[in-house]
């Protein structure tokens, strides 16, 4: 930063104003126009804390599997040396920059009835995944799982290689060293991580419907209750909209906290 | 030299290190034994931690052998490779790599329970030893806020906790002030003679070597160029950098009888030799004249003054001429003679003042 003083250049301000009032106007819009008399009673309506509840206990359920996975994969990602590794890391960005319908559709294509994995399913156990609530975690940690190994990797990789050194002179074995050594030095990526996975499977859309479907109380999710509202109750989805953007807000913050200020 | 030799009984490590990095290779051989400290000097990129990461384990080896209290620990030949943790070798770091989320006391426990013992067991064991090194006090501390000297001070206790046989330190003092260096210097010298194993230590400091080591190990573009007590490198060393390192001008030539011809000029020496010779001058042996000395059996050179600079509390020259030296002058006698770089100088050295030994 040489000249942080005078006046920017025209060509540069006047398209970043508008860029930020872009941004900000949809967001100032759902503030002005939020039924707050009603809130009350469109949030707390049985459907809405169903949906809530749901979409809170599926985003959960999915950051925990993520966490139980997705951690160990960025390790191996990061830490460990096999073949075809650069394979590894692209399939798993896949889904980084898959639209999430097309994520839906595969998931389809693979666990349902009739399904790669899930036709044999199936015919076996007459299990059916599809249209349950386990389909909704399913399609959330497809979509959000990536970001988690991304931001946990990118932890493991900012840290000096050799701790594991020094960890195995003294005896430790690897997995030894990774609980005891690494796990607390890159908490605060796994957090933020964590966080960044729970907020993406809250707002989760486009696989959910397309795998999960639309069933109120098992696969109708905040999103797609937003969505379905807008058409018979406005108000109600303009309340849980405001809902959902605060609770965006609040996972940013904690991600400035714990993360992009480092 | 020590390498090769017929592994006596006190050898601890007895190593062949044969290893690539990078376009460099490293081949050295050498024995190390119990209760002894070993220094491992040389210019930096020489080699020196190459040469410890590959005895720890963290470097693989392409050639030779690792012998470890008669146990093979590494040799590429017969794909015998033992796992760093499985090694009973320890290593200290020049930038400590204590854990930073963890207290003093923990990091010192760390080794004792990765090898399976209780937390309880692991943490009286690290007090006790932490204690034994004046660190009581730092014990709860986080590793992060510990001084450099008292993070360097746990890293040796966390290494000498698991008892290690073979302990290596990577520069361990080279990050911290003189005075806290010195007295590092002491504590290490006394614990290390406490434990039982031997200790390898590398060093750029030639303090560390000559008031530290009971053998010295020097390494040179991969390859050892001198083995020996500080004694015998201090008086007789075989290169320049050992030379410097002990404070000596080291010339090499041909004597024949009781002089030596060193390629520009001829050395009258000690005693009488034959063939090739090293011979070893100390700066302060040497005296500079503005005109040509007069004397007796003498060796007198013209020289220009190189260089002129403070060294303790004399002032240290380089010479140019047919003898390139370093001397050393009171700083009165520096100031009588006007000494500038380009001043042309006369240099003398008494014959006894010169100790030659065959190359």
């Amino acid at each position: 930063m040489s000249r942080e003083g005078g006046r920017p250049p025209l060509p540069l301000a006047l398209p970043a104003a508008v860029g930020f009032v872009f941004l900000v106007l949809p967001l100032g819009a759902l503030l002005v126009r939020a039924p707050y008399r009603r809130a009350g009673t469109a949030l707390f309506s049985d459907e809405s804390l169903q949906a809530l509840r749901l979409s809170v206990v599926t985003a959960s359920v999915t950051t925990v599997l993520a966490l139980v996975l997705g951690v160990p994969l960025a390790w191996m990602l990061a830490r460990s040396d096999f073949r075809g590794r650069s394979i590894v890391r692209a399939v798993v960005l896949v889904p980084l920059v898959l639209p999430p319908v097309v994520g839906g559709v595969a998931l389809l294509l693979a666990l349902g009835r009739r399904g790669v994995v899930g036709g044999p399913l199936f015919r076996a156990f007459g299990w059916s995944i599809p249209f349950t609530s386990a389909a909704v975690v399913i399609a959330q940690l497809f979509v959000a799982m990536p970001f988690l190994i991304v931001t946990v990797e990118g932890a493991l990789r900012g840290l000096d290689g050799r701790y594991d050194d020094a960890a195995a002179t003294l005896g430790a074995s690897r997995w030894f060293t990774f609980h005891q050594v690494t796990l607390p030095m890159i908490a605060p990526g796994i957090t933020a991580g964590a966080a960044l996975c729970w907020a993406r499977a809250l707002g989760e859309f486009g696989a959910t419907i397309t795998f999960a479907g639309n069933y109120p109380g098992t696969t109708q999710t905040m999103p797609i209750k937003v969505y379905l509202a807008l058409e018979t109750d406005p108000d109600a989805a303009i309340a849980l909209s405001l809902m959902l953007l605060l609770v965006s807000v609040v996972i940013l913050a904690l991600l400035r906290e714990k993360w992009l200020r480092v | 030299m020590t390498a090769a030799a017929a592994p006596a009984d006190d050898v601890v490590l007895a190593a062949d290190v044969g290893c690539r990095r990078g376009g460099f290779r490293v081949d050295a051989a050498f024995t190390i034994r119990e209760g002894t400290l070993t220094a491992l000097v040389g210019p930096n990129g020489s080699g020196k931690s190459t040469v410890l990461r590959a005895l720890a384990g963290l470097l693989p080896m392409d050639r030779g052998t690792v012998t470890l209290d008669r146990k093979l620990l590494a040799d590429p030949s017969s794909g015998t490779h033992v796992r760093v943790e499985e090694r009973p070798i320890s290593l200290v770091f020049q930038d400590h790599l204590l854990f930073p989320r963890m207290s003093a006391r923990d990091n010192v426990a760390f080794g004792l329970r990765a090898r399976g013992m209780t937390k309880a067991a692991a943490r009286s064991r690290a007090d006790l030893l932490l204690g034994s090194m004046g660190l009581t006090d730092r014990a709860s501390a986080r590793a992060t806020q510990l001084s450099g000297g008292e993070a360097q001070r746990v890293a040796l206790a966390r290494a000498r906790a698991v008892s290690p046989r073979l302990l290596l330190l990577d520069e361990p003092f080279a990050a911290m002030d003189q005075h806290v260096r010195a007295s590092m210097r002491a504590d290490l010298k006394a614990h290390v003679s406490a434990d039982s194993g031997a200790t390898l230590l590398v060093s750029h400091d030639p303090l560390d070597v000559l008031v530290l080591a009971d053998e010295v190990v020097v390494l040179e573009e991969g390859r050892i160029a001198q083995t020996g007590t500080p004694a015998e490198l201090a008086n007789r060393p075989r290169t320049d950098y050992v030379a410097r390192l002990a404070g000596l001008n080291l010339l090499r030539g041909r004597a024949r009888g009781m002089h030596a011809d060193v390629g520009r000029a001829v050395v009258a020496l000690d005693a009488a030799y034959d063939g090739e010779v090293f011979i070893a001058i100390r700066p302060t042996s040497i005296a500079v004249h503005r005109v040509q000395p007069e004397g007796s059996p003498r060796n007198v050179w013209p020289a220009t003054v190189g260089s002129v600079e403070l060294h303790g509390d004399q002032v240290r020259l380089t010479t140019l001429g047919p003898v390139a030296l370093r001397a050393d002058v009171t700083r009165s006698a520096a100031a009588e003679l006007g000494l500038n770089p380009g001043l042309p100088v006369w240099l003398s050295v008494k014959a006894t003042e010169v100790t030659a030994y065959p190359a």
